[in-house]
């Protein structure tokens, strides 16, 4: 299979489907290349702030375990020097056992509280990632991230993540012991002989410049190897909810191939990373070769002449080799933090996006919000000190008190909308244009266009997803921007055109919207919405687990359901796009009669293009051209 | 009103029991440990010649390491003897190889490795996503799709522990083991015995502590880290009714909670490591002290050159470094075994539909189905969801097919897409039994629109390309007018190449629709099942488009499914489908059934 042309972003993006035009999607949250890579691990360690602690306990912890090799190596070399130059036996080297045997415990001793700090930190550090990300999806609400592909955040925040034991258990502990270990073993070789601790600092002021090397050129290396990983994973969950799409028209094997390609394509990205991490590591190794072997020699002349007794050689070139292994270490231990760095990266960028279609700037609800979710605010009131990004969520404007929504005791609401215009970022026509229209408290509005019309556009511009270019919603004669947004929701029920039926039983699928719902307001739901007899068929009736996206269900039979759930949620509001899509004439008959009479005394939005459906309204608004609003026309029989 | 018993609400509606997910095949046994252990070591098997390269190169660094620390103390100590420095120039040149050796030979052995384990995680996804293939629909409905792909991404990268640490490193710190005791026991046979003791205790005996260690809540870990993958999922696609119910927040905590489970879980697997770790240096320690300490009686009698004293706790420690990554290796074992099951159970979920063993040809020419009192029974239900259905649908005839919701229409699509099985009777391809025909040489001929209309997040163009590679601009152009498309796509600033949005999300309803209904036309079925074209859509786009597609399906065998009366004055025939029953209607314009 060829690619008949190759599309613009191809170069970047869309490498994903040569075969199969299954791309990647947008890469639109890419930050410019430069914001990455070399901030990178500067705005990790910030984020480690709470591992910090952490960080500095395996740094302690890591000159106590050198100390205890050191003296591992004098206590060794010593013995072997008395037994072999002074001809001692086991018995007068008892006590050199005895400390040899108190270093061993004691480093086995600390690599395990290593081992559990290390833990720590790593954990600190993914939870704090976790929870300001999902705080900042329900903090600047769904549509921030609506452009972003599910399975490549998925991953990201969860196993890219997990990555970071990798970093902070292994890399970071090594590297930190890079620097420590040196310093500890060159300090006790300067008081056994200083031509040799010449000789290692010599060779050590090189290990900088492999630092720099690293941590540069690797650190790139990490990002993109990541995106691979993303760009797998938002590429397989796209693939596996579309399989039978793609089954459908004889591509999920090629698929196959495609899948081949890319993990293809990973692997090479990760061997290149990995032939780096490894040729740096080969090249510290061999200057740990060169200068034990320098050692060796100078020790070697120097116990020739008599210059240095054979137990301080014997530590030194003990010691040694430990001066260069951590370095080794943190280089081979690269790939394991790769991934790690990448995602955490990656959810740091994501955390910067500004939201693309602005929240109003303060959401008046904060407080109410951060109240009943207790354990994310205080990071998200307390980011990182430079603020230039937009995305930042300090307070920008400070508003009035959020109005308290309705009057005490009513049970519907008026709502307006005044000269409302929208139009949807990288679209020419607008969804909608200077719309007029009024629904009166407790009446009955048809919303009627034809596709494409902006019917669904309307229904979020109600529910606050987006805002009007221009114009202003009114509710009750309030200015929507002004109230709370959170405790408008809670005024305002509403079915998407696409319901979501999650996986988990029937009862638990209608409770998501009406947490309180009793029996019998569920029946009552169930039976407006004709959706009883579609529990009755089910097995275990509302205790039945239905699978993601209702997949047990027919499309009518999910349809009603879905209505069910949103009839079942008490609300003054009711938008309903679609309610009787995929219904027949005569289950619809049913439902829109139902329907009506159980929304008797609420304001009802519907979007449709079902006559039936219309027929019952008080008031009929049409969009498009041209757009007007009508009352119902006189009952013809 | 519903019979089933009512619960009290809980307003808590526990997060846990929603995001649980369903079992993939529930009544399957598990597979055993050591199944799944060969299932592993024979997925390297076609890469053996690399492997066993990595592995002679790993025991050629290793025994380099233990030669560089032997013959450098030797070194030391021959020199503390004032011997002339000539008498030295071999071992120190054996030192410098050595040297070279070590560092040259793991350089090789890590990428060799490593390059092998990756073509092994390589052919672990493919195959993952080859055993969900046959699958879907049918088999899957009931999994997170979330859960799906940490199989298939997480699982599969966590099994790399299997292949870098644990399955090599056994056999490379084998030989060099051995070779390193034959070297001890040359020296003073006791410090031989002390180090197989210290490299069986700390390669084998503290590594199976580890592994037993980190069998507990290896399971729970697994499926905790999956779960949390799979809500996120759908803290992302249901964003929207989450946060219009005002419920997100609570999800959120959910999956925090998880998170601090899995961290918990975690904080505890550390520990154990941190334990074996240590066990692990305790053992490497004590054997060079041990075998220092048998060698000094024989330096003392003489047995041994005091000068090849200091070679034997050197050795031992070299030696021991070798297996001191294999307890931390084989700690994770366990949630190695854990992620490959979950891989597995996938290859183990028994297919809906078995293809034949033999496969007939289908004869060349305009294809007719047919079907003959066929039925359907879901496994889940023990109704026949269609029974005695008899279908004619021969080349150039349009058939519509209405009936209540629930009544069996998608399901009698599916059966002729051959995503499920016949349950009795029998199907016909061009007089072919669909028991003899391969699935995808079925699905060549009939291509069907799905009510649920999915779409790849991906532009217009590669989207309709997914029925058609090569299609041309000109070509999706006339599927598009087709589906009164068209105008909207020229009114677009980047036309075809307009991204839709994950899954479609950034387009109306209506014209997702119709996005589909253009793609399957491109594909050029012979045979088009039609479900709900027009659910979607304002009447006059309706019509219009049932028009256009009557012109462009002239010649082709069509089932059409409606609830629209409108949709069918172009039908040759009505068929009405009631309760898993399908009845003919003679000619539309007759008296119909409802
Ligand atoms: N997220 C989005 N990004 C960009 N454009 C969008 C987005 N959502 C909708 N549109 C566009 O806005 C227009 C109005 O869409 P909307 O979904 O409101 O139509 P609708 O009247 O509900 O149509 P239908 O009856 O087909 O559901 C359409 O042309 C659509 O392509
Ligand atoms: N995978 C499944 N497992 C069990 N039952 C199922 C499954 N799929 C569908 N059903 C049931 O089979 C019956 C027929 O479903 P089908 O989707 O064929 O109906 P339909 O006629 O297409 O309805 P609609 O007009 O609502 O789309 C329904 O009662 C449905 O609940
Ligand atoms: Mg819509
Ligand atoms: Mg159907």
């Amino acid at each position: 299979m060829s690619t008949p042309k190759a599309d613009p972003q191809s170069s970047r993006g869309s490498t994903l489907d040569r075969d199969n035009h299954l791309p990647t999607g947008k890469t639109a949250s890419q930050p410019p290349q430069s914001s990455r890579g070399s901030t990178l691990d500067r705005r990790l360690l910030r984020e480690a702030a709470p591992a910090r602690l952490a960080v500095l306990a395996a740094g302690a912890i890591g000159a106590g375990q050198t100390a205890f090799l050191v003296v591992q190596a004098v206590t060794l070399a010593s013995i072997v020097t008395k037994v072999f130059l002074g001809n001692r036996g086991l018995l007068a080297t008892g006590g050199d056992f005895m400390t040899l045997g108190i270093a061993v415990v004691g480093r086995a001793l600390l690599a395990q509280l290593g081992e559990v700090q290390a833990q720590d930190g790593s954990s600190k550090v993914k939870s704090s990632l976790r929870r300001r990300l999902l705080g900042a999806i329900t903090e600047r609400g769904p549509v921030w991230l609506a452009g972003e592909r599910t399975g490549q955040i998925a991953v990201t925040a969860t196993h890219g993540l997990d990555g970071l034991d990798g970093y902070f258990a292994r890399y970071l502990p090594q590297l930190i012991l890079a620097v420590v270990a040196p310093a500890v073993i060159v300090a006790w070789v300067i008081t056994a002989d200083w031509l040799s601790a010449l000789i290692l600092c010599v060779t050590l002021g090189l290990i900088p410049v492999f630092m720099f090397l690293l941590g540069q050129e690797a650190r790139s290396r990490m990002d993109r190897q990541w995106e691979r990983v993303e760009r797998l994973s938002g590429h397989f969950l796209d693939v596996v909810q579309g399989l039978p799409t793609l089954r459908l028209f004889g591509r999920a094997k090629a698929q196959a191939r495609t899948i081949a390609r890319i993990t293809d394509e990973l692997r090479e990205e990760t061997m290149q990373t990995l032939r780096y991490a490894f040729l740096s590591s080969l090249v510290l190794e061999l200057l740990a070769s060169l200068s034990t072997a320098l050692v060796a020699l100078v020790l070697g002349l120097k116990l020739i002449s008599g210059q240095i007794s054979l137990a301080p050689a014997l530590a030194i070139l003990l010691l040694t080799p430990e001066v260069y292994l951590p370095l080794r270490r943190a280089s081979s231990q690269f790939h394991s933090a790769a991934e790690g760095v990448g995602a955490s990266g990656r959810i740091l960028d994501l955390l910067e996006l500004p939201g693309h279609i602005a929240q109003p700037p303060l959401e008046p609800d904060r407080q109410a919000i951060s109240i009943d979710a207790a354990p994310f605010p205080p990071h998200i009131a307390e980011m990182s000190p430079d603020e230039s990004s937009p995305s930042r969520l300090k307070p920008q404007l400070v508003l009035p008190e959020p109005a308290e929504l309705g009057r005490a005791g009513t049970s519907s609401v008026s709502l307006h909308m005044e000269h409302v215009s929208f139009t949807w970022p990288g679209r020419q026509k607008p969804a909608l244009s200077e719309l007029d229209l009024s629904v009166e408290a407790g009446s009955h509005l048809a919303i009627v266009g034809p596709s494409g019309s902006g019917k669904s556009t309307l229904g979020l511009l109600v529910l606050g997803f987006v805002q009007p270019d221009a114009g202003q919603l009114l509710v009750d004669g309030e200015r929507l921007v002004t109230i709370a947004i959170k405790s408008w929701r809670e005024q305002v029920s509403w079915l998407p055109q696409e319901p979501t039926i999650f996986s988990a039983s029937v009862a638990e699928n209608l409770r998501l919207a009406a947490p309180k719902a009793g029996g019998e307001e569920i029946a009552a739901a169930l039976d407006a919405a004709g959706a009883t007899e579609v529990v009755n068929a089910l097995p275990n009736g509302l205790d039945t687990v239905l699978g993601e996206g209702g997949w047990r269900l027919s499309a009518g039979q999910r349809q009603r359901l879905a209505l069910a759930r949103a009839l079942l949620r008490p609300a003054k509001l009711y938008v309903l796009d679609e309610p009787t899509e995929h219904l027949d004439a005569e289950t619809e008959q049913e439902v829109a009669s139902s329907l009506w009479s159980y929304l008797a005394g609420r304001t009802v939005l519907v979007m449709t293009h079902r006559p039936i459906l219309v027929q019952g309204a008080d008031c009929t608004f049409e969009l498009g051209n041209p757009q007007m609003q009508m009352p119902r026309e006189p009952a013809d029989g | 009103m519903v019979d089933s018993p009512m619960k009290e609400p809980d307003p808590s509606a526990s997060w846990d029991s929603i995001t649980a997910g369903l079992d993939l095949n529930p009544t399957a046994k598990e597979l055993t440990t050591p199944a799944i252990l060969v299932r592993l070591t024979r997925l390297a098997a076609p890469l053996s010649r690399q492997s066993c390269a990595a592995v002679a190169l790993g025991a050629g660094a290793s025994l380099c390491a233990i030669g560089l620390a032997s013959t450098s103390a030797w070194l030391l100590d021959r020199a503390s003897q004032h011997p002339a420095v000539l008498s030295l120039t071999a071992v120190i040149g054996a030192v410098q190889l050595f040297a070279l050796g070590r560092a040259g030979l793991r350089y090789a052995e890590r990428l060799t490795s490593h390059d092998r384990a990756m073509r092994v995680l390589s052919k672990l996804r493919v195959l993952s996503f080859e055993a969900l293939e046959p699958l879907s629909p049918g088999a899957l409905g009931g999994a997170r799709s979330g859960d799906l792909l940490a199989r298939c991404v997480a699982d599969v990268d966590i099994l790399q522990n299997f292949y870098l640490r644990v399955l090599e490193p056994i056999a490379v710190s084998t030989i060099a083991s051995v070779l390193a005791i034959a070297l001890a026991w040359f020296f003073v046979p006791w410090a031989g015995l002390i180090l197989a003791a210290g490299l069986v205790s700390g390669g084998l005996l503290i590594p199976f502590l580890a592994s037993q260690l980190g069998a507990s809540k290896a399971k729970e870990l697994a499926h905790s880290s999956a779960r949390l993958v799979a809500d996120v999922v759908d803290i992302l696609q249901g964003a929207f009714e989450l946060a219009a119910w005002g419920r997100a927040g609570e999800l959120n905590d959910h999956v925090l909670h998880l998170d601090a489970k899995v961290a918990s879980l975690e904080k505890a697997r550390a520990r154990r490591r941190g334990l074996v770790e240590a066990l692990g240096l305790a053992a490497n320690g004590g054997t060079a002290l041990g075998m220092l300490a048998v060698a000094i009686p024989y330096v003392q009698g003489a047995h041994l050159p005091g000068v090849d004293l200091a070679i034997l706790p050197v050795l031992g420690l070299a030696a021991m470094d070798m297996v001191s990554n294999l307890p931390s290796a084989l700690l994770e074992l366990q949630r190695d075994i854990q992620a490959a099951r979950r891989l597995f159970e996938l290859e183990r979920v028994p297919p809906p539909v078995k293809e034949p063993d033999r496969q007939l040809v289908i004869p060349l020419g305009a294809p007719d189905v047919s079907l003959q009192n066929a039925a359907v029974r879901y496994p889940s239900s023990t109704r026949q969801v269609l029974s005695g259905i008899d279908l004619e649908l021969p080349a150039g005839e349009r058939v519509a097919i209405m009936g209540r919701s629930g009544s069996g229409k998608t399901s009698l699509v599916h059966l002729l897409l051959r995503f499920w099985p016949l349950y009795g009777g029998s199907a016909y391809l061009s007089g072919t039994a669909f028991d003899d025909l391969r699935g995808d040489d079925i699905r060549r001929l009939i291509g069907a629109l799905d009510q649920r209309a999915y779409l790849f997040s991906a532009s217009i163009a590669e989207n309709l390309r997914v029925a058609k590679p090569d299609a041309t601009d000109e070509e999706l152009t006339t599927a598009l007018s087709v589906a009164q498309l068209e105008q909207w796509v020229g009114a677009l600033p980047a036309g075809l190449a307009t991204y839709v949005g994950e899954r479609g999300a950034e387009v109306s309803g209506g014209e997702r629709q119709r996005l589909a209904l253009a793609r399957i036309l491109l594909g050029g079925f012979p045979v088009l099942l039609l479900d709900e074209p027009t659910a979607s859509l304002d009447s006059a786009t309706a019509d219009a488009l049932i028009d256009d597609l009557v012109n462009a399906t002239q010649g082709k065998a069509v089932l059409l499914v409606t609830h629209r009366r409108a949709d069918i004055r172009e039908a040759d025939r009505l068929m009405h489908l009631k309760e898993g029953m399908l009845y003919s209607t003679e000619r539309v314009a007759q008296n119909l059934p409802w």
